[in-house]
């Protein structure tokens, strides 16, 4: 699984929370999805990342990932405008979204279907499966759907 | 006992008594006997049978006490200006009374006196001479109806006069104010009043305060209309003015008092008006503030749980992690103790995710739409796990009307209401569900029945709260909240739940909507 300067990655999950990720990626781990696996801590490096802008990228745009999985609240950028630029950019517009939040506030799905995204996954606390769903997820966006982009 | 008061309202009685008596005498005067005093003297001056007639007439249209005027010469009526009404007093007087009244007085003009008709009516005969025309003058007769005269006289006045005519001490007149059974009373012959003609022809009315036991006795002789005596029933005007008086008294004291009622009953109604507004402003103010609390509340909670749930998630994430990648390795003692983490952090998940679910019940818009109620609990039982399998449950659904709701709180209400039903069987029983509905007046009212342990009527109410359990967590899990949710959608929706039910005998869950809504065609979307 690539953190930094990949440019092979299918999937691209945009999470703050350091356990979170942990949980995360030892799950794709398991399932043997590490290596199709980008993982990034907010948006504005989201954003960085899918332009190509990040030291060591060298202005190379990676080829954009099969889907895009995004927490809301971040610091820095949060989900909403992360989701806003990409549908307003030409290259991204296609790219699936998959918000991944915490809230169930009927209002953030509205909206974020609004803005653009494909789905909206509410956060499942698994204590027996920690982040399985995730693996769920990125299965279908990865293994199943077929994308515009 | 006699009050001071008392005393000074007899004298102010007497007082006006004698001005009414006064003023009676100068309107009589006035009115009738003045004018027929002067018209006898120029009458009989003239002595001219054609002009006699003719004043006569004319005095009689001028006059309506006067209802017939004779000229009388040697005895016998010679000439006649009558009413009819008058005639027929003529054409009764006797020889007799025709002689009495020609000898009655030969210097001035004197009475016959009253006499009767046959309708009981009373009548003056009232003889007029001109003393100074010497004894062959001719006479007059002149007939007077004193009911006439004196309603006349006392025209315009204040009520409460009666009128009552004494001849010889026989009551030969009353005016119907005259109470007929109060008659021998005393006290109101106080005053009298007398006519008289003096010598000069001149016709006077004098008040007296003879009482009528005494005129009785004196009647005969008086001037021209000795005996006549006209009570004006002044007790009763006494009467009536110390009533008068009194009653204004009281009834002074009653406005004072009434006004100072109604003035106190006006600042009161000032008061009341005030510390309504007063008190509806607080109540406003303190609803808002409610309200703001419980908004406030409502993100709290909102936001505690929800932040909450992410270091939880962790810690039950991590415990699993420990225990899955390195539960070889660990003693058994840790592992035990992991566990109770674990278990510890999941019963927080359990209320959290409870608590989020209440407060989003409150939190989230509702959105109504017409709601195929049948086809939304059709879907609801066939997902259900109790549905499968070789325990699986029976879902009898009876006709359900529609609902004008918002679909997916129905949705998640149908869907408490049934899993509980589902849940509280006894052990190992597949739960038998009935779900029903009819449309009241203004309801809609939908039941979900089951055959499962049931519970205490006693705690009915207590069901729908907020973590109130009837059961133990570890028998019957869940968190505690799911009733609470349906009460309070059903509350916003302007409806309610409710439920019946006995221990060991199951339980019927009711909610009710309002049927509503048709009216609000905009928004109706049919079957849903």
């Amino acid at each position: 699984m690539e953190v930094a300067g990949c440019s092979m990655s299918d999937l691209l999950l945009v999470e703050d929370n350091a356990s979170e990720v942990m949980i995360a990626r030892r799950a794709f781990r398991l399932h043997g999805l590490e290596h199709r696996i980008t993982i990034v801590r907010d948006g504005a490096e989201a954003l960085d990342y899918l332009n190509g802008d990040r030291p060591g990228d060298e202005g190379e745009r990676p080829p954009l990932p099969k889907v895009v999985l995004l927490d809301l609240r971040m610091p820095r950028m949060d989900g909403r405008a992360v989701l806003l630029r990409m549908r307003a950019d030409e290259r991204m517009r296609d790219v699936p979204i998959v918000i991944v939040s915490s809230s169930q506030a009927r209002s953030d799905v509205l909206d974020c279907y609004r803005l653009g995204a494909n789905s909206f996954v509410v956060k499942i606390v698994d204590a027996d499966r920690p982040g399985e769903y995730l693996v769920d997820v990125a299965r279908y966006w990865l293994d199943v759907n077929r994308s515009a982009a | 006992m006699r009050s001071q008061q008392a005393y000074e309202l007899e004298r102010d009685a007497s007082v006006i008594a004698r001005d009414s008596a006064r003023a009676i005498e100068a309107r009589i005067e006035e009115q009738d006997l003045g004018p027929l005093g002067s018209w006898a003297r120029a009458a009989l001056t003239a002595n001219d049978p054609e002009q006699w007639h003719d004043k006569a007439e004319l005095f009689l249209a001028d006059h309506p006490a006067f209802s017939a005027i004779a000229r009388v010469e040697g005895g016998r009526i010679v000439d006649v200006a009558a009413s009819r009404d008058g005639r027929e007093v003529l054409r009764s007087l006797d020889a007799g009374q025709l002689a009495r009244s020609e000898a009655a007085d030969p210097v001035g003009a004197g009475s016959v006196g009253p006499i009767r008709l046959a309708d009981g009516r009373a009548v003056l005969l009232i003889q007029i001479a001109a003393p100074r025309l010497g004894e062959g003058a001719p006479k007059a007769l002149a007939v007077l109806d004193p009911e006439i005269a004196l309603s006349r006289v006392l025209e315009g006045r204040a009520t409460g006069y009666a009128i009552r005519v004494l001849w010889g001490g026989e009551d030969v007149y009353r005016t119907s104010k005259v109470d007929p059974d109060g008659a021998e009373d005393r006290s109101w012959a106080v005053e009298s009043v007398r006519f008289g003609i003096g010598p000069d022809g001149s016709v006077s009315v004098r008040a007296n305060e003879l009482a009528a036991g005494d005129l009785r006795r004196k009647a005969p002789w008086f001037a021209l209309i000795t005996g006549l005596l006209i009570s004006a029933l002044i007790a009763s005007l006494v009467h009536v003015s110390q009533l008068s008086r009194i009653r204004a008294e009281e009834l002074a004291r009653a406005n004072v008092d009434l006004r100072g009622r109604i003035n106190a009953a006006a600042r009161d109604q000032v008061e009341i008006h005030r510390l309504n507004e007063v008190l509806e402003a607080r109540v406003a103010e303190r609803t808002s503030e409610l309200h703001e609390t419980i908004a406030e509340l409502e993100t709290f909670n909102y936001s505690v749980s929800h932040d909450l749930r992410s270091p939880l998630g962790a810690i039950l994430a991590f415990s699993a992690i420990i225990s899955q990648d390195y539960g070889q390795s660990l003693d058994e003692p840790v592992r035990d103790y992991l566990k109770r983490i674990s278990s510890s952090a999941r019963d927080i998940l359990s209320q959290m995710d409870g608590l989020l679910a209440f407060s989003r019940s409150g939190r989230e818009e509702i959105r109504k739409t017409r709601v195929d109620v049948q086809k939304l609990v059709q879907a609801l039982c066939d997902d259900l796990p109790e549905a499968r399998g070789a325990n699986a449950g029976t879902f009898l659904i009876g006709d359900l009307p529609s609902a004008y709701a918002d679909a997916s709180v129905l949705r998640l209400v149908f869907s408490n209401l049934i899993s509980n039903a589902c849940k509280f069987v006894r052990d190992g029983d597949p739960p038998h569900v009935e779900i029903g509905g009819r449309v009241d007046d203004r309801d809609v009212v939908y039941f979900v029945r089951d055959e499962g342990i049931g519970f205490d009527m006693r705690f009915a109410e207590r069901l729908f709260g907020v973590f109130e359990r009837l059961h133990a967590s570890d028998e019957y899990e869940g968190h505690g909240v799911g009733l609470a949710i349906v009460a309070r959608l059903m509350a916003r929706h302007g409806g309610g739940a409710w439920a019946e039910g006995a221990l060991g005998k199951g339980a019927t869950f009711y909610i009710r909507l309002p049927v509503q809504g048709e009216a609000d065609g905009s928004r109706r979307v049919l079957h849903v």
